[in-house]
């Protein structure tokens, strides 16, 4: 598992080929006016890596979560990082794949995987973050419909999506017996009445936008329930670790791209007669840094590969997560470090990105949640929170 | 059939900033940056390119890349087999990592002898690490076929390569019977992203590896003609003098001044 695939390595280099078309300059002129990627988007889609994986007889190439680290990471190493490609199609593509109903998958997963469609996940609410079972959106059965009625938060590429994979409740919180019971999963129409967005104003550079989402009494048919009602706690996991792989090796290669920025600016920059890089004071936190990201790097794709084999990828997708942000973080504020003053502008490039970086050290689920994860599920000690 | 042999050197990567390219001058090589993969020569993918776009037209053309070097160079021609390329051929042979234009061109030509029949050689222009800019030609010399260089488009219909030259002052046509050898260079256009469905094909793809004496040749007695004096980094020096003056016309003219004694205009 430490050799890449021929295939993770031809991944790589499409990235980079790509990205001598649509990369940093392109992606950030892009975030600067707020609007979204679509060209490269289009290169993703016409190369066939949106349907990476979903499945092959859904249009798809089948392939799994190490080759999709590897090309995320890899886009984010050139500064071309989209949150949508994780939401879209490595999230709502694996919860439909795995668990939708036959017609369904033929209906959405081969626009998804061509690229003519996007997902966004609805799972986050104002006062239900790192406790997904507290939600209060709620599906009530009306008929052939279910009447959704709710408030969501947090929610990336609302305004570029077709659907939405939303998550609520079909028995609210305090009917169940198991707080685990009683959610679902829907495919709403981001169109359809009464789904309303408004922008939250999100102070990162990126080219796609975060939302609040409103949901008054939207209906939804009964078909675009996904699995079974109120079974959906069982399938999150499907969708969440992978998540936490690919906040991992989005933070992997952030964090690569401004340790390289700060290597170089270290081996040219000279001070009192020698390169900054050759004083100690700098070259061992590099030192450091470096060693810490590439710990990270196997740690995700140890996830990935634990994943891809359908075992238990859950205590190492966590630590992938919080290793590689962890990483990524202290490699950027050593980026800063290293330029001096020169690490505050926008020439540099790297104060633009710290935002993206730090954000991840909170997001999908935040450094405090994985070690409460890690001390109670992989380390056995008592539940703390 | 067609069938398309495009040889493929893999070469550091050029677009490694300055501040990380080094030389070992007491090994006379150029030393790899850690963590900056190398790729295909860029003239070279430009060349599977152009045979891809013949297969294209003619899709029962068969496309062999064909590489000489150390098993990393099995990553180049993955790299070509993922942008559509049909079978890959890697010379591997120790004794062959120091060679020169002269024996890289005789090794490739066996190489071609032993894949015939072939009706075209599609190489880069020149590779993009020494810029020699002369196996392709070697290549043609050896076989002893008609060689065109410096392409910007190339045809095959029915035997016949037409191909459009890039020349100083413009373009000129000239034909050929096949097989034979074309160099191409970027006029020619931007090379094929791989697709994901050829990736993974090109993944289970077998790449043949050859040694000198599978080809028939004995690596000692294949001699380089060129030997390398001396690899160094030339030291740049800048000097810079600043004009002064009281008005921008005064400034103009002291400058014009100085071009002209320093005859540079």
């Amino acid at each position: 598992m430490f050799e890449p695939t021929a295939e993770e390595s031809l991944i790589r280099d499409f990235v980079r080929q790509v990205a001598r078309k649509c990369g940093r300059d392109y992606w950030l002129a892009k975030a600067r006016e707020g609007a979204f990627t679509e060209e490269l988007w289009q290169e993703l889609a016409a190369g066939g890596y949106l349907g990476m994986m979903i499945p092959r007889e859904y249009g798809g190439g089948g392939l799994g979560m190490q080759q999709m680290a590897a090309l995320l990471e890899e886009m984010s190493r050139q500064g071309i990082p989209l949150l949508i490609l994780v939401v879209s199609n490595v999230m709502d593509a694996l919860l439909i794949a795995r668990h939708g109903s036959p017609e369904m998958k033929e209906r959405y997963l081969p626009p998804l995987a061509r690229g003519q469609t996007k997902f966004c996940f609805a799972l986050t609410e104002p006062t239900s973050g790192s406790n997904s079972f507290r939600i209060t959106t709620l599906a009530r059965r009306d008929g052939d419909t279910y009447l959704l009625r709710g408030q969501k938060m947090f929610i990336t590429g609302v305004d570029v999506a077709d659907y939405l994979l939303v998550v609520a409740r079909t028995v609210p919180y305090d009917q169940v017996k198991d707080k685990r019971e009683g959610l679902s999963l829907f495919i709403v129409d981001r169109r359809a009445a009464g789904v309303e967005a408004q922008a939250q104003d999100i102070r990162i550079l990126l080219p796609e936008k975060q939302f609040a989402l409103f949901f008054d009494d939207v209906r939804v048919p009964r078909q675009n329930l996904v699995g079974e009602e109120g079974k959906a706690s069982r399938y999150l996991f499907d969708a969440l670790n992978p998540e936490r792989i690919s906040a991992g090796a989005v933070a992997v290669g952030l964090g690569h791209l401004v340790l390289e920025k700060a290597v170089a600016y270290a081996k040219e920059r000279v001070v009192f007669d020698r390169p900054i890089g050759g004083h100690q004071g700098l070259q061992h936190p590099l030192a450091i840094a470096k060693t810490n990201l590439e710990l990270a790097a196997l740690m995700t794709r140890y996830a990935a590969w634990l994943f891809d084999r359908d075992e238990d990828a859950a205590p190492s997708a966590n630590m992938a997560k919080f290793a590689a942000a962890e990483a990524a973080t202290e490699a950027c504020d050593l980026a800063v470090e290293v330029h001096g003053g020169s690490g505050f502008t926008g020439d540099m490039d790297i104060i633009t990105l710290w935002p993206l970086i730090r954000m991840l050290r909170t997001v999908p689920v935040s450094r405090e949640m994985i070690l409460n994860y890690i001390g109670e599920h992989v380390l056995g000690l008592p539940r703390s929170y | 059939m067609p069938h398309i042999i495009c040889c493929v050197k893999q070469v550091p990567d050029p677009e490694t900033p300055a501040s990380q390219f080094r030389v070992d001058e007491a090994a006379k090589k150029v030393v790899p940056v850690p963590g900056i993969a190398p790729v295909p020569s860029q003239f070279d993918t430009i060349g599977v390119e152009a045979a891809l776009r013949i297969k294209d037209k003619t899709p029962d053309t068969t496309i062999t890349i064909l590489s000489l070097g150390p098993e990393s160079y099995r990553d180049s021609i993955k790299h070509s087999l993922a942008m559509g390329a049909d079978e890959g051929v890697l010379i591997n042979d120790p004794a062959l990592y120091e060679a020169d234009h002269w024996v890289t061109a005789q090794v490739l030509a066996a190489a071609i002898g032993k894949l015939a029949p072939f009706d075209l050689v599609i190489c880069g222009r020149q590779a993009v690490d020494w810029d020699m800019g002369v196996v392709g030609s070697t290549i043609a010399e050896i076989l002893n076929v008609p060689c065109i260089t410096i392409a910007k488009e190339i045809q095959y219909k029915d035997g016949q390569v037409v191909v459009e030259r890039v020349l100083l002052d413009g373009f000129e046509t000239a034909e050929s019977p096949a097989p034979c050898v074309v160099t191409v260079s970027n006029e020619l256009g931007e090379p094929r992203y791989p697709q994901l469905r050829q990736i993974m094909a090109a993944a289970r793809k077998e790449v043949k590896v050859w040694t000198a004496s599978d080809l028939g040749l004995d690596a000692a007695q294949l001699k380089n003609l060129v030997s390398l004096e001396r690899l160094y980094v030339p030291e740049v020096k800048v000097e810079t003098e600043i004009i002064d003056g009281e008005t921008p016309q005064e400034k103009a003219e002291k400058l014009a001044l100085k071009l002209r004694e320093a005859k540079l205009i």
